[in-house]
């Protein structure tokens, strides 16, 4: 059996897949630290827990969706733009993420109410690209697959924010020994906010006269960095963190969740977490392009020039000189910017948000499967997947996790280990351990360390608690 | 504790993590990168442009010194040819004569004896009249009744040899000073002891009032002489004696002239002139033209009224006449000025195909035309009380105005030309593997043209061709029934460029342009109507087949 178990993580390990796993270790189980926040009725094993700042569920998140190394590079080094192109998606992202936590504590009494308190600060980016933007670039307007195709460059779009998220979250035991309750709070207080709220942009090629039709809008919203000082190529006016940075958004979000045992060994889970948003009232500004056509028809040469024009090369090429600076001003004038600075720009963003429901199956004290469904909104898009999880625990002190994400048409595999001894608890984890081992296959990589102090489990040790005990520390797993 | 004591347990798996560790997790980079090339193909529009057929023509005007082309009423474009007569002016055709006029009173013996026996303090008073005819030559025979000097001189000399007192008087009642008066002048003995007297008068503003009492006599100005002679009984008079009285208006230049100036032919043109639909460079067969019209307007600045009767054209190749426009319009009466120069009658001639040979005269491709054309002024006289007049400043002239109206049949027109050409200087762009052309003509007019174009190297042997076969550059569209396009016809060609056939192009020193054109049915005679808004739309796009290389 352990064999088998290892032959599994094997493969799970070497079988690569880049995406962006959504639920980790860190996520599902409180050994790990996280799972309290994203399902309040999970309780934490320990009956108090204090998480050390900077360090303790420090989360590093770099997401690409785009081809991997391997895809369109070769072992000698030889780039293959084809290659490149045949491997994306219509629409790709790039992404950071990272949770930078500043103080977390909590305290339970025993395995009915838990009280959590958090502080972090939350950066975290992403950028859409379009394939059609890397088609266009490769193979040009005029190939055959795209003349006479309007060529869309709408799955473009730029979001980033920062913002410190100050939490509150409580999970109490609902029905005795059956129903687990929980629900949270999040104070944010942004820092600064950069939005795509509106980016639409085709490009059609005539297939018979080759004429260019351009359409498109777009708006743009920071809070933060003046975007109009940004256009006409000055400075952003980032804030900094010399010293504590101005709160230029502030908002509230909210965390559900709920745990129901459906027998001995099988628990039903699902939550959500992190709906809600913040406003951004302070040092925001707006660019906005409405909705305008421009349509590229060649030189009108009679009602350019008439009879004047002459056919010398060097008038001809003044003549095409002042027409390109000519078309240049069109072009302008059609997708003419507007700025905007104050309150009238004034805008909301969202903060990542999860939904979750799934089971867990616990066939022996030493293991644990959860079988998982979720849906995650980011910056505007939803993502939905699978999971499957396993965490075995070892020993008492020692557990690892490993798990299969179906993402996106495919698997993403990840582990996590954690470690106690004593009140100190380290743990890792990788939202996507083949991309560590094969990072030139992989487009994604997600890795989060912690370190606790678990308090409350000696004296819980010696109690005598009944077997199966969800949430109770030593009786439960250790 | 022991951190590791939990493996022992699960050797196998951490076995196998080792071993992919160890077997693939060294996985790097290369050192160095190399880019593929890129080969993007860029389409891009180049000219999209919209002639009409204005347009069209007035830029074959400018490149084939063919007739220029002007929108008639109603859109319908024609040719038209203009050209002022060069005209008479009337200090040209009036051409006032001098009066030099002499007379001597000379003593015979009768009139000394009578002058000696007169008593002293007794005059004698001998009378003679002094006519001079001022006979216009141009126009011939014309009876004038009255000049307006613009400028002019009269000079009167008075020389006496007689010994007796001798005292005068001049008096010329057709000579009249501006303000009405006749010019005279009076003179005493003493004025001539020292000589000749000599008398002169500045002509300006005077007038001159001719007399014709008939038919023999014609423009008469008289001048009459008074001699009042007083016998000096120191002197005894003696025949041969005499007085001279001279007197001359030259340098006459009329304000105005009245009078009958009979029926002088006024000149507007004689001269030739060059009228071609098509030049040397068309090969034409099977052109017809509908309509045509021929204006002259004839602008008379005299008071005369005149008849225009002899306008002539003949188209002459080589010195040989091959073709006259023949007329049965009839000749058209010019209305004389109204009072004044600054008032002229405007009358306009027409000849069409209704009264003249006009589309046949056209449509032989009429090169160089001589043009001839004259009035004829008082065709029927001067009418009592009605004088004939001109001015200084009046003139005769004419405007020829030859309009072609663009409904014509054409079976086969040919265009061939040889241009000059040089490729060489064409700087090759690496980053340009080879593009493609794209023509896109979309035809409104009711005609058809194709084109070929060969490139010629130095020995005039062929390099390339536009392509193979003539482009049906022009397709004909669908006419209606009035012979106008229903919509346009699209052509559309793709011409391939790679560097291989730029760089043999670069040997090309000619490009012989041949076009060929006909107008729809023309076979049968169907005409068909040009119009303003018939148009042609040109259309340019280019494919680039670009390489971008590392």
């Amino acid at each position: 059996m352990k064999g088998m178990r290892a032959t599994l993580l094997a493969v799970a390990c070497v079988c690569w897949l880049h995406g962006t796993a959504q639920l980790g270790p860190v996520e599902l189980h409180p050994e790990w630290g996280q799972a309290g926040w994203s399902n309040p009725a999970l309780l934490h094993p320990s009956g108090a827990h204090v998480l050390i700042g900077g360090l303790a569920g420090g989360h590093v998140e770099l997401s690409h969706t785009g081809p991997t190394y391997n895809d369109f590079i070769s072992g000698e080094g030889l780039v293959d733009p084809v290659a490149f192109l045949e491997s994306m998606d219509p629409t790709e992202s790039i992404g950071t993420r990272s949770e930078v936590p500043l103080i977390s504590f909590g305290f339970r009494d025993e395995q009915r109410f838990e009280f959590r308190l958090r502080s972090r600060f939350v950066a975290e980016q992403q950028f859409d690209y379009d394939r059609d933007l890397f088609d266009l670039a490769l193979r040009g307007n005029g190939h055959p697959d795209n003349i006479g195709r309007p060529v869309s460059l709408g799955g473009m779009a730029m979001n980033a924010q920062g913002y410190f998220d100050h939490g509150l979250s409580v999970g109490a035991m609902a029905k005795e020994d059956k129903l687990w309750l929980g629900w949270g709070i999040h104070i944010l207080n942004g820092v600064a906010a950069f939005q795509t709220d509106v980016f639409d942009a085709t490009w059609t090629t005539d297939t018979l006269d080759y004429s260019w039709d351009l359409t498109g809008e777009a708006a743009f919203y920071a809070a933060g960095a003046d975007l109009d000082s940004l256009i006409s190529g000055g400075d952003a006016g980032l804030p900094t963190f010399d010293s504590l940075p101005n709160t230029l958004g502030s908002g509230v979000a909210f965390d559900f969740g709920f745990l129901w045992r459906l027998s001995e060994k099988v628990s039903l889970e699902g939550a959500v977490e992190g709906r809600g948003g913040m406003r951004w009232l302070e040092s925001v500004s707006s660019v906005k392009v409405d909705p305008s056509e421009f349509v590229l028809e060649g030189i009108d040469v009679v009602g350019e020039w008439g009879a004047s024009v002459s056919l010398s090369p060097d008038s001809i090429s003044e003549d095409v000189d002042a027409w390109i600076e000519g078309i240049t001003d069109s072009l302008e004038a059609a997708f003419s910017t507007d700025a905007m600075q104050g309150l009238p720009a004034a805008f909301d963003s969202r903060v990542r948000e999860t939904w979750r429901v799934g089971l867990h199956i616990q066939p022996s004290e030493a293991l644990d499967v959860q079988l998982m469904a979720y849906r995650q909104f980011r910056f505007g898009q939803s993502r939905d997947g699978a999971l499957l999880g396993v965490t075995y625990r070892v020993r008492k002190n020692i557990a690892v996790h490993g798990q299969g994400q179906y993402f996106n048409g495919g698997w993403i595999w990840g582990a996590g280990l954690s470690l106690r001894g004593g009140p100190l608890r380290i743990s890792a984890s990788a939202g996507n351990v083949p991309g560590v081992f094969y990072p030139l296959d992989s487009g994604y990589w997600q890795g989060q360390a912690g370190i606790s102090f678990d308090m409350g489990y000696a004296k819980q040790k010696k109690k005598k608690r009944r077997k199966g005990d969800l949430g109770t520390g030593a009786g439960m797993w250790h | 504790m022991n951190l590791l004591s939990p493996f022992k347990g699960f050797r196998s798996f951490w076995g196998c993590v080792v071993v992919l560790l160890l077997s693939t997790g060294c996985q790097r980079p290369a050192e160095e990168f190399e880019v593929q090339d890129i080969t993007p193909i860029v389409a891009v529009p180049l000219v999209d442009t919209y002639f009409d057929l204005e347009d069209v023509l007035e830029a074959l005007t400018d490149s084939t010194d063919t007739l220029p082309v002007v929108a008639l009423e109603g859109g319908q474009l024609a040719f038209l040819h203009t050209e002022s007569f060069s005209g008479t002016l009337a200090e040209e055709w009036l051409l006032l004569p001098d009066v030099v006029e002499v007379e001597e009173l000379v003593l015979d013996e009768n009139l000394a004896a009578a002058i000696n026996f007169t008593d002293p303090g007794t005059v004698l008073t001998l009378s003679d009249t002094i006519v001079s005819e001022m006979r216009v030559d141009n126009p011939e025979g014309a009876l004038i009744d009255l000049i307006e000097l613009q400028e002019g001189q009269l000079e009167l000399v008075i020389s006496s040899t007689m010994g007796d007192e001798v005292d005068g008087q001049l008096y010329i009642p057709n000579l009249l000073d501006p303000m009405g008066m006749p010019w005279s002048v009076a003179w005493t003995d003493a004025m001539l002891a020292s000589g000749p007297l000599v008398v002169t008068e500045d002509l300006t503003g005077w007038r001159i009032l001719p007399e014709n009492p008939n038919v023999q006599d014609t423009n008469l100005v008289r001048a009459f002489l008074d001699v009042f002679v007083g016998n000096d009984p120191g002197h005894t008079a003696e025949a041969g004696e005499m007085l001279a009285a001279s007197f001359v208006m030259d340098g006459l230049v009329f304000d105005r002239v009245e009078g009958d100036f009979g029926n002088d032919e006024i000149y507007l043109e004689q001269g030739t002139t060059t009228i071609a639909l098509f030049d040397e460079r068309f090969t034409v067969s099977g052109v017809a033209i509908e309509q045509a019209l021929i204006t002259v307007e004839v602008t008379n600045g005299f008071g005369v009224e005149a008849v225009l009767d002899s306008v002539t054209l003949r188209a002459v190749e080589d010195g040989v006449v091959t073709n006259e426009l023949i007329t049965t319009s009839p000749p058209l009466m010019v209305p004389p000025a109204n009072g004044s120069f600054s008032d002229p009658s405007f009358s306009e001639w027409f000849m069409d195909e209704t009264n003249s040979n006009i589309t046949s005269f056209f449509s032989v491709e009429p090169g160089e035309l001589e043009v001839s054309a004259w009035v004829t002024a008082s065709p029927n006289g001067a009418e009592p009380g009605a004088p004939n007049f001109v001015e200084a400043e009046g003139y005769v002239a004419a405007d020829l105005r030859v309009e072609v109206p663009l409904a014509l049949t054409v079976a086969q027109l040919d265009f061939v030309d040889t241009l000059d050409v040089d490729l060489d200087s064409l700087e090759e762009e690496a980053m340009l593997d080879s593009a493609l052309l794209r023509i896109i003509l979309h035809n409104g007019f009711p005609f058809g043209v194709d084109l070929s174009v060969v490139f010629l190297d130095e020995n005039g042997d062929a390099l390339d061709s536009l392509s193979l076969a003539p482009l049906p550059l022009f397709t004909m569209p669908v006419l209606n029934g009035e012979g106008v396009p229903l919509e346009p016809a699209i052509f559309v060609h793709d011409i391939p460029f790679d560097w291989e056939r730029a760089e043999a192009l670069r040997a090309a020193r000619k490009a012989v342009v041949q076009v060929w054109t006909s107008t729809a049915e023309a076979t049968s005679g169907a005409f068909v109507y040009l119009k303003e808004d018939q148009g042609l739309q040109l259309e340019l796009g280019a494919k680039l087949y670009t390489r971008i290389s590392e």
